[in-house]
Order: structure tokens, then C-alpha cells, then sequence
């Protein structure tokens, strides 16, 4: 009888889901994931969301992402507009962010998540406030490195709840925040 | 939505999760070992099994002795656990014809290619209490092997396959054409991916029959044996045995097998059709995880009777049958009623108040009008 019947990976991509619900009901709230020193901390959220069932796109061509994808989760690379995730691994969207699935009234489910690899969330930048569900009034969030028109197309996209886009932002140091298609962007 | 939240009781409820679990371990028996409940109580993991549509008989284990032996707790945990689980991969189609057999068996012919084997089964036992069995200890397990086994060479080395009853009655034209396979007919669905929409395609009714609880599948083809529907079934072939697991390699697209699968397979020859055409006999199909001979059977028989062209009784109605044999969502539905329903009830007692109000005003004006 083997004792142990859960792989040793698990509890740490179950805590990184955990992490990623609490950062989807706290819009605006840094969460920090359990990272490896020298993990990228795109592949540790990566990790608890992909698989050969899932399908992808790069908002610009990276080879080495595009590989180590498919050679970890085997997920499969799709055009923006039939996408379950689609990664901006530099900060931008370059354009396709409207593309992205939104669902449809009958499945708003069916509506894409984008992640986006940023630089930090120091709180010295310029900021935009976030309003709905989950915060308390009013909340006001800073992210480095995320191209400048990204949060007012995200806005746009998002202005007919329930359809609309997840947004998950990644810090380089491996923290982490998300922007639920519910929260509202100010300015 | 018509629920209201109803919150506080978290300390009662902790306490009646301990004591739960602190009369699982009442007595001063041996703790039960996850490896005992496998190997010793197999035949209620493998209904965990199918009824939790995930083959895994250590977790089936576990869910067994965590829910204290309710299969239904048990399939519930062991589906939940599923749902965490990502997906590696797709195996391809296995193919039954390729089975390694334990048990065989058809009640249409005596003499089958192959020969009927029994395998392992309380078939033709008594049902009387063994009360040997309150003796059971590792001595006396070695002293039954040896008598099974002891000095006793395998006569004949058994075929690795056995030809299906089903395909030589198909050859003579005895029984209907095999339907084409739903992946070419281009309806496939996957039941875990897409919710059951009526009418369904026979692969979502055979996947729901598949996950189907033993007792509600059981209960349905009883009705329609006993005599609400027609399906007299014949059991052209009964089969129990291990299929082999097989996968593409994610990278070289090489056939691997990953594995073997313990299936239980039932082909079940019913009344036959004509419409015009010549006549034949019509099949139902059953498939389930582990062995688990009642649900494959009533599988079987459902699988026929849901495809009769014009139901007149509840077996027969695909939509009736299928909403109606999960165990998780029947389970669930019922112990749902055990939640909180004030705002319901106190609803249900205004309507009465009123209504009583209403006959006891008839009733005095009655009274009234034969004093007059």
C-alpha cells in the first residue's frame, strides 16, 4: 500500500489556487506566491491552472515560453480569440486584448483570463482606483511595468458584466494580484 | 434565488464533525488499514469506483473508511477529488474483445467458444452466514491457499482473449448492425465537460448510466423486468476482466499502456425490431469500473429500454431515467432538505393559517345558515 497517494506537487498548486481565489475575491489585494528562489513565478501560478486540457496565447512571440508550456503542461497554442488564458509576458497586450473570448450571455464563464508578467506593485507609481465587489469602498493599486493603455481597454472590455475578461497581474518578485471582469476601473 | 444565508453554529458544527470521527474510532478494534478495505472489502471500492467515475482503488479505500463505510459519502469524495485533478491525458479507446478475463459467462447458449468461466463470484453460494469466517486468521488463509493452489501446475495456460458472443451473432444476422462509433458520428460528448441536455446521444446516456448508483440503476431495469416496459433481458455475455490502459506519449505519439483497468461488461440481448426490415434482436450495452455485475446489467437494460422509439413508462424515458440516477446529485438533493428551511416553512404555515382560517369562516357561516 503506497501511503502516499497524493503527489508531492499538489499541496502546493492547491495552495497557489487558493492564493489565485483569494486574489479574484480581494481585487486590488497582493497576494504572494510560494515561489522557488530560482522559479519563475509565471510558471508557479501556471502550475495550478494548466493542462493538456487548457489552450493559450502569447500577446507577442516567445519562443522559450511558448516552449516550456507545452513541454510542462502540454496546453495547447490557439489563436487570441478561441483562448482560455492568454499571457502577456512583457506587460502588454499588443492589441489583442479585444480579441479575447468574453462569453456569452447564456455562459459568461466561457470568457477568457489574461495574465500579465509585471515589473511590482510598489505603491509609488501612478495609481488607479478599483471599486465592486470585494472591496471596502474604494481601493487604489499601482502596477509597474503593465503598458499604459491596458487598465483603460480592460475597462472597456468590462463594462458589460457578467461578460468580460479576468485579469491576473504576476510580479517578478512572485507577487500577485487580480482585476475580476466585476471590479470597476477608475481613474 | 430563494435562499437566505443562514450563519453561526460553526462551533456545533466542529463538534459534530469530532464526533464523527471519534465514533469511527469507538471500541478497541485495530485501527482498519486503507489496504485492508481494498484488498478485503474489493467489491465495495470498485462500486466507489464506477459510482465516483474515477478508477483509483487507494483513494476509493480511503473514502470508504473516512465516510465509515457509506458508499454514497465515499463516491461523492472520490468524484469531488476527481474534479482537482488535472487532466494528463486521453486514453484511446480500449478495446473489451481484448480483455484478460477472471469471469465469462452467457446465459443465451450453453456451449459458448471459449467456455462459460465462472471466475470469482458468491453466485452459488448460500446465502448463510460463515460463521468460520469469525475465525479468520493468517494461518488459516495459508492453509485455504495451499489447498486451492497447493502442488497444483496450471493444466492449461488460459487464452490471452476470448471471442464475444455478440460478434457471432452478428455474423449469423441474428442481432442488429453495431452503431457507429459516437467519435465518428461526430457526437461525442463528455458529461464531466458539457451538462446533459435531453434528448442526449447514447454516449452521454451510456456515461451517465456509467457513474449511475448501482441501487437507482438496479431499481429502474427492475421495473421494466417486472413488467412496466418489455425488456426481458437475455445476457448474451456477461465479462469481467482487466482492459489495458493506453495512451499516445505526449511526445513521440508512440501506443503506450500505462496501466490495466478492471471492467465489468454486459451485452444484453433484448426483443427484437423488425420496422420493416428483417428482424433481429436489439442489444443493450453495460460498462462499469471494477466488478460490479448488478449495474452492468441494469446499464445494459436501460441502455434498451431508454431507446425504445416511444416511451410509455418511466425506463423508458431517457430524461427520467438520466435525471434520476446519480447517486452525488440524488444523495445530494436529499440531504439538502436537512438545511435550514425557516424562511420556507414559515411561508408553508402562513398559507395554513390562512386557509385554516378561511374553512373555519365556511364552517361558521354554514353552521349559521342551518341555525337560520
Amino acid at each position: 500500500m503506497s501511503t502516499n497517494l497524493m503527489p508531492s506537487e499538489e499541496p502546493r498548486q492547491h495552495a497557489v489556487f487558493r492564493l489565485l481565489l483569494q486574489a479574484m475575491c480581494r481585487p486590488g489585494c497582493v497576494q504572494r506566491l510560494p515561489t522557488a528562489p530560482d522559479e519563475d513565478p509565471l510558471t508557479t501560478l501556471l502550475d495550478s491552472l494548466f493542462d493538456q486540457e487548457v489552450s493559450y496565447c502569447l500577446a507577442a512571440p516567445d519562443e522559450v515560453l511558448d516552449t516550456a508550456i507545452r513541454a510542462r503542461w502540454n496546453a495547447r497554442p490557439v489563436a487570441a480569440a478561441e483562448a482560455d488564458f492568454f499571457i502577456a509576458g512583457q506587460g502588454r497586450s499588443f492589441g489583442h486584448l479585444e480579441q479575447l473570448r468574453r462569453g456569452i450571455p447564456e455562459n459568461p464563464d466561457l470568457g477568457a483570463t489574461a495574465i500579465y508578467r509585471v515589473a511590482s506593485f510598489a505603491r509609488d507609481g501612478e495609481t488607479r482606483t478599483l471599486t465592486g465587489p470585494g472591496i471596502r469602498a474604494e481601493t487604489r493599486i499601482s502596477i509597474h511595468g503593465l503598458g499604459p493603455a491596458e487598465l483603460t481597454t480592460l475597462r472597456r472590455i468590462n463594462s458589460e458584466f457578467p461578460l468580460g475578461l479576468d485579469a491576473v497581474f504576476v510580479s517578478t518578485s512572485g507577487e500577485l494580484l487580480s482585476i475580476p471582469r466585476s471590479t470597476r476601473i477608475g481613474d | 434565488m430563494g435562499y437566505v444565508a443562514v450563519k453561526g453554529g460553526s462551533e456545533a458544527i466542529e463538534h459534530a464533525n469530532s464526533l464523527f470521527a471519534w465514533l469511527r474510532q469507538q471500541g478497541d478494534s485495530a485501527p482498519l488499514g486503507v489496504d485492508q478495505v481494498r484488498d478485503q472489502l474489493y467489491l465495495a471500492v470498485d462500486r466507489v469506483m464506477g459510482e465516483g467515475s474515477l478508477y483509483a482503488p487507494e483513494h476509493a479505500a480511503l473514502a470508504l473508511k473516512q465516510a465509515a463505510g457509506d458508499t454514497f459519502e465515499a463516491a461523492f469524495m472520490l468524484r469531488a477529488y476527481r474534479a482537482t485533478q488535472p487532466r494528463l491525458g486521453y486514453s484511446l479507446v480500449a478495446d473489451t474483445g481484448r480483455m484478460r478475463i477472471i469471469r465469462r459467462i452467457s446465459s443465451a447458449f450453453k456451449e459458448i467458444p471459449g467456455g462459460q468461466i465462472l471466475g470469482p463470484t458468491s453466485d452459488y453460494m448460500l446465502r448463510l452466514l460463515d460463521f468460520d469466517l469469525l475465525e479468520d486468521s493468517r494461518s488459516r488463509r495459508e492453509a485455504f491457499r495451499d489447498r486451492l493452489f497447493g502442488g497444483r501446475v496450471a493444466a492449461e495456460t488460459l487464452p490471452d482473449s476470448f471471442p464475444k458472443m455478440i460478434e457471432i451473432m452478428r455474423r449469423e444476422g441474428l442481432l442488429a448492425e453495431r452503431q457507429l462509433p459516437a467519435r465518428e458520428v461526430g457526437e461525442l460528448c463528455d458529461i464531466t465537460r458539457h451538462s446533459v441536455t435531453f434528448p442526449a446521444p447514447r454516449s452521454a446516456s451510456l456515461q451517465s448510466l456509467a457513474r449511475g448508483e448501482t441501487g437507482g440503476l438496479l431499481l429502474l431495469a427492475y421495473s421494466s423486468m417486472r413488467g412496466y416496459g418489455n425488456v426481458h433481458p437475455t445476457l448474451g455475455e456477461l465479462r469481467i476482466g482487466y482492459v489495458p490502459l493506453e495512451i499516445h506519449h505526449p511526445q513521440s505519439g508512440e501506443v503506450l499502456q500505462v496501466g490495466e483497468v478492471k471492467v465489468t461488461e454486459a451485452e444484453v440481448i433484448a426483443h427484437f425490431d423488425s420496422d420493416g426490415e428483417r428482424p433481429r434482436f436489439t442489444l443493450g450495452y453495460g460498462l462499469c469500473f471494477g466488478q460490479n455485475e448488478l449495474k452492468a446489467i441494469s446499464m445494459g437494460v436501460l441502455d434498451r429500454t431508454m431507446r425504445t422509439a416511444e416511451p410509455s413508462v418511466p425506463a423508458e424515458d431517457q430524461e427520467f431515467v438520466l435525471s434520476h440516477i446519480d447517486g452525488i446529485e440524488s444523495m445530494g438533493f436529499c440531504n439538502h432538505w436537512k438545511l435550514p428551511h425557516y424562511v420556507d416553512f414559515q411561508s408553508d404555515l402562513d398559507r395554513l393559517r390562512k386557509a385554516q382560517r378561511v374553512h373555519d369562516s365556511h364552517l361558521a357561516k354554514g353552521e349559521e345558515h342551518e341555525n337560520q
